[in-house]
């Protein structure tokens, strides 16, 4: 791996990364400290008792509104964060091969003793590092809720670890493709456009996996199938899905080193 | 005025070794052939012109040779080193000046030379005097490269093709947005290379510079190389444009020389085109009373569409 270009990549993005590690942070406060009036108010109220299955199907399979780590599973797979760790997983990812070829920086940087492995080694890791950043952002947000906020004090912190922990390794996989998509792609927005589609047609495939009784084996084929923080939150999420999780951004990556090794850089 | 820089003493420049060797280079996309069975070398220390027009092939021979596409066939050494399978070794050596290339927007000038010097692993021993020489100041440096002209990205371009002191330069259309005074310091600067022992392969599309810059040129077409040789011996092929006015009438055959064509007489007024050696038509015209002579050599521009001409019309 370059450690220069790794050290360079992270340089470039360390404003824009540590907005989105606020933001997740933020939202998951903002999250759990809206969250933990309905246990005043909500029991009342046979919609939030026994939610609409579109709604399940929506917050990924499972729907507590009474509980902070039901608390902590909605906002894992609200829209907002999805698009927020999708943008921390794109943000070195999508264009580490497709914008410097576009840009032509890569004619400069590539014509010095790198290597194309130890270059895409070194943009994997810097993706890595902003996924980490935001997660991190996240778990502190829920960290400060639970020392804050008194409905979110039932929540443990290993559970809770253990829930951004998964959702680590399904945005880690999120960014290798996004650098498999980048290191066959010679356009940004291309290379951007694609995987923005890989992701939101994963979510979708399992949302209409748990909504459509008839075609709920396609949820299968969808990674976020695999990420359920609610199990992940109560320690129950089998091992067996955790791996699947964890060889979607190893695949993505050897997959992505065999593309960019043997491809042609032009523009 | 910038001091020139001492020559450094190297030991590779004794005109044996080849720099580069491209053997029955081919490369296609798809079916589309880039370049089709191109074959050079180029001596350790020479200076080599790369010509041809647009589509020619040249960037793709580059891009070969850097290792940027792989060929479809052929094989391609530079410094002894195979550069399908020995790269990194090839591009220690290298400094190359792509055509076309990009710069990081938000990085300063000087971040950038910092960047592809870190990468390059060697000390940047001529960094300082190419900014002095190039004029681009601290106060410019230090000004993020998006803020920058064409010409000042060019001067980028060329402080990092050069600050490592590579043995070998690798340079296309390498003075394109240059003014005509910092075009001058770039020749000055190929020619110290040259004189420190370096070798050069430098593509452009003007002709006038390789001409000034090279030793031997190879005119590339449609993927094929059509014509190689010493830029000198181009040059003595090619036709020289002759106008001789006389004091006395020219007495029967007077012209009748090998190399002349294309005489047209007016009086004392002859106007032809000459070829080859020189030597038979000056003792000639040594014997005649010759008021005036002007001679003039087409340039290597007219010598490439001639070529360029001839190969289009087979």
């Amino acid at each position: 791996m370059s450690w220069v270009v790794l050290g360079r990549t992270l340089l470039q993005v360390r404003r824009t990364l540590g907005v989105l590690a606020l933001g997740v942070g933020a939202f998951f406060y903002l999250g759990l400290l809206a969250s933990s009036s309905f246990t005043k108010e909500a029991p009342n109220l046979p919609f939030f008792q026994s939610p609409p299955k579109a709604m399940t199907a929506f917050l990924g399979g499972s729907a507590d509104f009474f509980h902070a780590n039901g608390w902590v599973s909605a906002g894992m797979t609200h829209p907002v964060i999805l698009s927020l760790l999708t943008s921390s997983a794109l943000l070195v990812s999508a264009g580490s091969v497709a914008t410097e070829v576009e840009r032509g920086t890569i004619d400069l940087v590539l014509v010095r003793p790198v290597g194309r492995v130890p270059f895409l080694l070194a943009k994997a890791a810097a993706s890595i590092v902003a996924v980490t950043a935001a997660e991190v952002g996240g778990l502190v947000g829920v960290l400060i809720a639970r020392q804050t906020i008194s409905g979110a004090r039932e929540l443990s912190i290993g559970s809770v670890v253990r829930a951004f922990a998964g959702s680590w390794l399904l945005f880690v996989g999120v960014a290798m493709v996004g650098l498999l998509v980048s290191a066959r792609s010679s356009l940004r927005g291309r290379a951007i456009g694609i995987t923005v589609g890989i992701v939101v047609a994963w979510f979708f495939m399992n949302f209409i996996g748990l909504l459509i009784d008839g075609i709920s084996g396609l949820r299968f084929a969808s990674p976020f199938h695999y990420f359920r923080p609610i199990d992940l939150l109560a320690g129950t999420l089998p091992g067996a899905d955790l791996l699947v999780l964890a060889a979607i951004p190893l695949v993505a990556l050897l997959w992505a080193v065999a593309e960019f090794t043997r491809r042609d850089l032009t523009r | 005025m910038t001091p020139r820089r001492p020559a450094p003493a190297r030991a590779h420049n004794d005109g044996v070794g080849t720099a580069i060797e491209v053997e029955g280079l081919v490369k296609r996309y798809g079916r589309k052939g880039a370049v089709d069975g191109v074959s050079l070398s180029v001596a350790d220390g020479e200076a080599f012109g790369y010509v041809g027009p647009n589509g020619a092939g040249k960037t793709t021979t580059i891009r070969s040779m850097l290792g940027f596409v792989r060929p479809s066939a052929g094989r391609i050494r530079i410094l002894g080193h195979d550069v399908a399978t020995d790269l990194n070794a090839v591009l220690a050596e290298v400094g190359h000046l792509p055509g076309e290339f990009g710069l990081w927007p938000q990085m300063t000038g000087d971040e950038c030379l910092d960047y592809l010097g870190a990468l390059q692993r060697r000390p940047l021993v001529r960094r300082r005097e190419l900014c002095d020489r190039l004029e681009l100041s601290q106060a410019e440096l230090r000004r993020q490269v998006r803020t920058y002209s064409r010409g000042m990205k060019q001067k980028i371009g060329i402080i990092q093709a050069f600050q490592h002191e590579p043995r070998v330069l690798v340079l296309d259309e390498p003075t394109e947005g240059l003014d005509p005074v910092m075009k001058d310091r770039f020749v000055g600067l190929l020619a110290e290379h040259r004189r420190a022992g370096g070798t050069v392969f430098l593509s452009s599309h003007i002709l006038s510079e390789v001409e000034e810059t090279t030793e031997r040129v190879a005119v590339l077409k449609a993927g094929h190389i059509v014509r190689t040789g010493a830029t000198a011996d181009l040059t003595g092929e090619r036709v020289h444009h002759c106008t001789l006015v006389l004091k006395q009438p020219l007495a029967g055959g007077g012209l009748d020389l090998e190399g002349v064509s294309e005489l047209e007489s007016d009086g004392l007024l002859h106007r032809f085109e000459f070829r080859g050696d020189m030597e038979p038509l000056m003792r000639r015209l040594g014997a005649l009373a010759v008021q005036e002579f002007v001679c003039e050599p087409e340039h290597l521009a007219e010598t490439f569409f001639e070529i360029y001409g001839e190969s289009g019309a087979s």
